[in-house]
């Protein structure tokens, strides 16, 4: 494609290098980008830099943050003798939604895929391992429901079981809301397994 | 065109934020990739028949000239449980869909290619002893399905029955011919081959006539599995293209 301006050009390059981003889209934002006021153009261009200077990962629970430790490991209100595993970031938000849990967690920063050549090795379970102590009481594996979940969530009960602390996993099944008669047989097998006494 | 199929999934990648494009070994199109819109919902409608290995019954809309299609409808056929809460399956499991996905071509309807991987599947399911003879079955009776079965019972040189010769000990294959030479003539051939034990090889010839359900059950040491693996990777990577050593058996030595 040509364009009549270098700069212009240049843009559209850098946003095509985001994810799902493709050529004409890239364009459409440039182009969005140029009508913008200059406030919020700089505004823009702040947020981009700030988040590539400031922010980092937890030196606890790899988790990202400003502050080193993060804000959840320093909260002297957080249950330390719990640990909760999650893949990413994201998980942890979400969690955070639940007003449920009030321990610790640790980011793996992604769960074991031979296939896209993940291995432990390029998780952090080292600093995981780093973190278990006589205090702790219980690790709570938080994967997602799929294969590459279930391989990590094997893969650390291994590790963690002889280490003498409770090591549990978040339960399977259906989701609230959904009618149990459209649940597939796999989802349903989970459920019945997690089921809880009355 | 809505069209419907038995499918084997074997991989899914996350698409945007919450769909999928899951590749899958379909009965009726062989390897084809879908996208999954709204897969990684919490409320979805597809539940987990799009998880690798599953064996799905899936409702396609298929247009010409197009490389991704849109999935309609997935239901679980065969979820393959066993294999998956057992980590010495699992890792083979993903090894066999792993190989589908390397060496099969993107569109080529191949029934008996379906069937294999199905049975493969199965086999694994309900294998209670040596799960890892099903994997090196799944690649011999693979190899022989693309075209270049080797022909191990019988030196190629001297024509002696090797595995009913008491004084062969053990055969080089070679790799370009597909054939094996005995102990004896080994030594008068100038290209080097892969040594492969008699026992190894007595496996590999039982495991090529055997059903899939019973290679679980043919005796085998795990030094001869080893050297089976072995050849068989080798044999592949010479022969099909796309072929490589499977990432997924890394797992054999982590879980």
């Amino acid at each position: 494609m040509q364009y009549t301006s270098a700069s212009v050009e240049q843009l559209v390059e850098e946003f095509s290098q985001l994810p799902g981003i493709g050529k004409k889209t890239a364009l459409r934002l440039a182009l969005y980008i140029l009508k913008m006021p200059r406030e919020r153009v700089a505004s823009f261009s702040a947020a981009l830099t700030n988040v590539k200077e400031k922010v980092r990962y937890c030196s606890i629970c790899s988790n990202i943050t400003e502050n080193d430790p993060c804000i959840i490991c320093s909260n002297p209100k957080r249950n330390r003798f719990v640990i909760c595993v999650v893949e990413e970031p994201n998980d942890v938000l979400a969690l955070e939604k639940t007003n449920e849990y009030s321990g610790l967690y640790h980011v793996l920063g992604g769960a074991l895929s031979p296939l896209d050549n993940v291995g432990p090795e390029d998780l952090k379970v080292k600093e995981l391992l780093a973190r278990i102590n006589d205090s702790l009481e219980e690790i709570i594996l938080a994967m997602n429901p799929n294969v590459e979940g279930e391989t990590t969530t094997m893969y650390l009960s291994r590790l963690l079981k002889p280490m003498g602390m409770k090591i549990s996993r978040i339960a399977r099944g259906l989701p609230i809301g959904s009618d149990l008669e459209f649940a597939d047989e796999a989802t349903l097998s989970r459920a019945l397994e997690g089921r809880v006494a009355l | 065109m809505i069209v419907s199929t038995d499918a084997i999934v074997l991989r899914s990648m996350k698409y945007r934020d919450t769909s999928k494009i899951v590749t899958l070994y379909s009965e009726k199109f062989g390897k084809i990739s879908v996208l999954a819109k709204g897969a990684r919902a919490a409320k979805n409608k597809f539940g987990a028949s799009l998880e690798p290995m599953t064996h799905s019954s899936v409702v396609i809309y298929k247009k010409e000239r197009r490389e991704l299609y849109l999935l309609s409808q997935s239901e679980i056929v065969q979820p393959f449980f066993r294999t998956r809460g057992e980590p010495e399956k699992l890792a083979i499991g993903l090894a066999v869909i792993e190989l589908v996905h390397l060496v099969m071509h993107d569109e080529e309807e191949n029934r008996h290619m379906f069937a294999l991987l199905n049975d493969a599947l199965h086999a694994l399911e309900i294998a209670k002893q040596r799960a890892f003879n099903v994997l090196l079955a799944f690649e011999l009776k693979l190899v022989r399905h693309l075209g270049f079965a080797p022909y191990f019972e019988s030196c190629s040189r001297c024509g002696a029955h090797v595995l009913e010769d008491d004084e062969v000990r053990f055969v080089h294959v070679i790799l370009a011919r597909g054939s094996v030479l005995c102990s004896k003539c080994i030594v008068q051939h100038d290209g080097a081959g892969i040594r492969l034990s008699k026992g190894a090889l007595r496996a590999l010839v039982s495991f090529a006539s055997a059903p899939m359900e019973e290679v679980a059950e043919r005796p085998i040491d795990s030094r001869g599995q080893n050297e089976i693996l072995a050849l068989l990777q080798t044999y592949m990577q010479y022969h099909v293209a796309g072929a490589r050593t499977l990432r997924s058996l890394s797992l054999l030595n982590v879980l």
